[in-house]
């Protein structure tokens, strides 16, 4: 997945936690997991994703997931924080 | 959940591995930290990360507490109107200097819980003093507003600001910590002693939390879980302890049945001082889990 400069990040690289790499675009939704476990959490780890994107509205965005082992509170909080960033940065 | 503030653990607010093992250490409190354990850059996300761990699985084996930003940061607004919906037990102030400090921050609590629907005066305020101005105020403070529950020293700014040389055993503290001790009981709310920062050092952390009862605290702020039962075993009080309180009472309320003026136990007086002490330890005993008949 390819990212231009309005991209932002948020999360860090320690076990439990993930890193979210995100960008505001005008072209639907893309949705990228990278994980250990993407066979059996990649489906509930897309859902948080999209119910971030619902929730501030951004119809379309392209988000990068790399996962180590998060729990679901901590994607939803990553990727909320990584939209109110890129909504800040589109502001400016 | 016991009614006790023997330990109040700092956990760094942007951790997600560390906020989910933060119940399980026994602490009395958990204070979730936005400030100092969170990088400038990174406020954002530990608030964020504070309010959706909350959300989904906030402990319920102990209080919760958040170490909000000092009033004079760009972060303070944010933290307490992100923090307070979330109906904490508690929020932590830093920098606490004065009763204006309180004030200002039991305004902003008022107006955010009416905004959430939530019972008024609900979140208490916990306020950490650290500079020389917040220790000569320390009175006023634990008097600012009804919501303060406690006050406590924040050693390392302190030393900082009074251009202390610091010391193992922390005698260039012990003014401070003996000013706030007498200033939270005059105010009537909890003394909490302050944060033993060598984690590595447990013979010398027992003795600071034996010392810090000694002057009157009632808990103790920690930063590490394995100070956590060090601090209980020293707060809780033996079963001698217990055994010559319940002594005291039963012949407190013995002389007190036959209408004697004065009670006395193995051939002392006893006077009233020691008999409120007594119920205290029984409490206290209580309150940890102990049985008392």
């Amino acid at each position: 997945m390819e990212f231009t400069d309005k991209a932002v990040k948020c999360g860090t690289d320690k076990k439990g936690d993930l890193q979210v790499t995100l960008e505001i675009t005008g072209d639907g939704r893309e949705i990228e997991v990278h994980s250990k476990v993407e066979k059996k959490f990649g489906a509930a780890i897309r859902a948080a994703v999209e119910e971030m994107l619902d929730l501030h509205k951004v119809a379309a965005a392209k988000v990068l997931v790399e996962d180590l082992g998060a729990l679901d509170f901590a994607v939803k909080a990553r990727v909320e924080t990584a939209v109110k960033r890129a909504l800040a940065k589109e502001e400016k | 959940m016991n009614s006790l503030y023997r330990t109040l653990l700092f956990v760094p607010g942007n951790n997600p591995g560390q906020l989910v093992k933060a119940e399980i250490y026994g602490a009395d409190s958990v204070i979730f930290d936005l400030e100092d354990a969170v990088s400038v850059h990174e406020k954002d996300a530990a608030r964020d990360l504070v309010r959706h761990y909350l959300l989904a699985m906030r402990p319920d084996n102990c209080r919760v507490g958040i170490r909000i930003n000092a009033q004079d940061t760009p972060y303070y607004e944010k933290d307490v109107r992100a923090m307070v919906p979330l109906k904490p037990d508690f929020l932590r102030l830093p920098k606490s200097e004065t009763a204006e400090n309180m004030q200002k921050l039991d305004a902003l609590i008022t107006e955010c819980e009416k905004k959430a629907g939530i019972e008024a005066g609900s979140v208490k305020i916990i306020a950490t003093i650290e500079t020389a101005l917040g220790v000569y105020n320390a009175f006023q403070i634990a008097k600012g507003s009804p919501r303060v529950i406690a006050i406590g020293l924040g050693a390392e700014d302190f030393r900082t600001d009074m251009k202390m040389t610091r010391s193992d055993d922390g005698q260039e503290i012990l003014f401070a910590r003996n000013l706030i001790s007498l200033s939270a009981h005059a105010a009537g709310v909890m003394p909490l002693d302050y944060v033993y920062s060598n984690f590595a050092n447990m013979e010398g952390f027992t003795a600071d939390v034996k010392f810090g009862k000694m002057l009157g605290f009632t808990g103790k702020s920690v930063i590490h879980p394995s100070q956590v039962p060090l601090v209980h075993e020293v707060y809780n009080p033996t079963d001698k302890e217990i055994e010559h309180a319940k002594r005291v009472v039963a012949a407190y309320n013995e002389a007190m049945a036959r209408n004697a003026g004065v009670v006395a136990l193995d051939g002392k007086m006893i006077d009233m001082p020691i008999v409120t002490r007594a119920k205290n330890t029984l409490e206290y005993a209580k309150a940890s889990g102990k049985e008392i008949e």
